[in-house]
């Protein structure tokens, strides 16, 4: 969907909310933490899954809050990595 | 099966497949120049965050985990004179002692390969999106970063 974003959740975050992948429509001026509040105000849920530290990666990096998000982008949200 | 085969100097692999520590070193010796081999591996210990561990599942990021790694060689190269840098990574289900993750690097001198080598790991466990989820004798659970890895930053 070219005027949508791609948003991706990973271990706890995905596990609670039951879904991996869902996608997003683009809207003017949306910034990573706009595009967060956004998924937050959706349900109880998402703000339940979503809960801790949350990092957040635009198109594979991690980014801060304030980046500008545009259709076509994949963001993804995570809790710290544990790796290694 | 390593798939390491790489003409680059940088080898990064993320997979379900274990791997060959003497293989690897292999790969990593074959290099007249290189006066020095430096190799790390982590294992699925038994007992982490106050729980015994009975194994493992690996989560990834695939595409983002892949750039991560090389970015983390890249930078190492730039900071030490290095030969050669390999970095594998497993996902999937793990069991105890199984083997998690590998870096190899060598170099003409033991200093920078050592350095490196302990810098790839530190900037591995906060910088790779892999999450861990461990099977204790109380359940399932996602571990939780660690703030003496954090920490471990520092010293760069």
């Amino acid at each position: 969907m070219a005027d949508q974003i791609k948003v991706l959740l990973f271990a706890q975050f995905k596990e609670r909310l039951g879904c991996g992948e869902i996608m997003w429509d683009a809207s003017p001026n949306l910034t990573l933490d706009g595009l967060k509040q956004q998924l937050l105000a959706q349900s109880e849920q998402w703000q339940s899954a979503l809960e801790g530290q949350c990092l957040m990666a635009l198109n594979q990096t991690v980014s801060q809050g304030q980046t500008p998000v545009n259709a076509g982008d994949e963001v993804a949200l995570f809790p710290p990595v544990t790796g290694g | 099966m390593n798939n390491c085969d790489c003409a680059s100097s940088t080898c990064v692999h993320v997979m379900e497949e274990d791997f060959d520590v003497k293989e690897l070193y292999d790969e990593l010796s074959a290099d007249a120049i290189a006066g020095a081999v430096v190799q790390f591996v982590g294992l699925v210990r038994d007992f982490n965050q106050g729980l015994m561990v009975t194994g493992l599942t690996l989560e990834h990021y695939p595409g983002m985990t892949e750039n991560a790694l090389k970015d983390i060689a890249r930078q190492a190269k730039e900071r030490w004179a290095l030969r050669r840098v390999t970095i594998i990574h497993r996902v999937g289900e793990l069991e105890l002692n199984d083997q998690i993750v590998y870096v190899g690097v060598s170099a003409q001198h033991r200093e920078a390969a050592f350095a490196a080598c302990d810098y790839i790991m530190d900037y591995l466990k906060n910088r790779a999106p892999f999450w861990k989820k461990e099977n204790t004798i109380e359940g399932e659970r996602w571990v939780t970063q660690e703030e003496k890895d954090v920490e471990a930053l520092n010293k760069w």
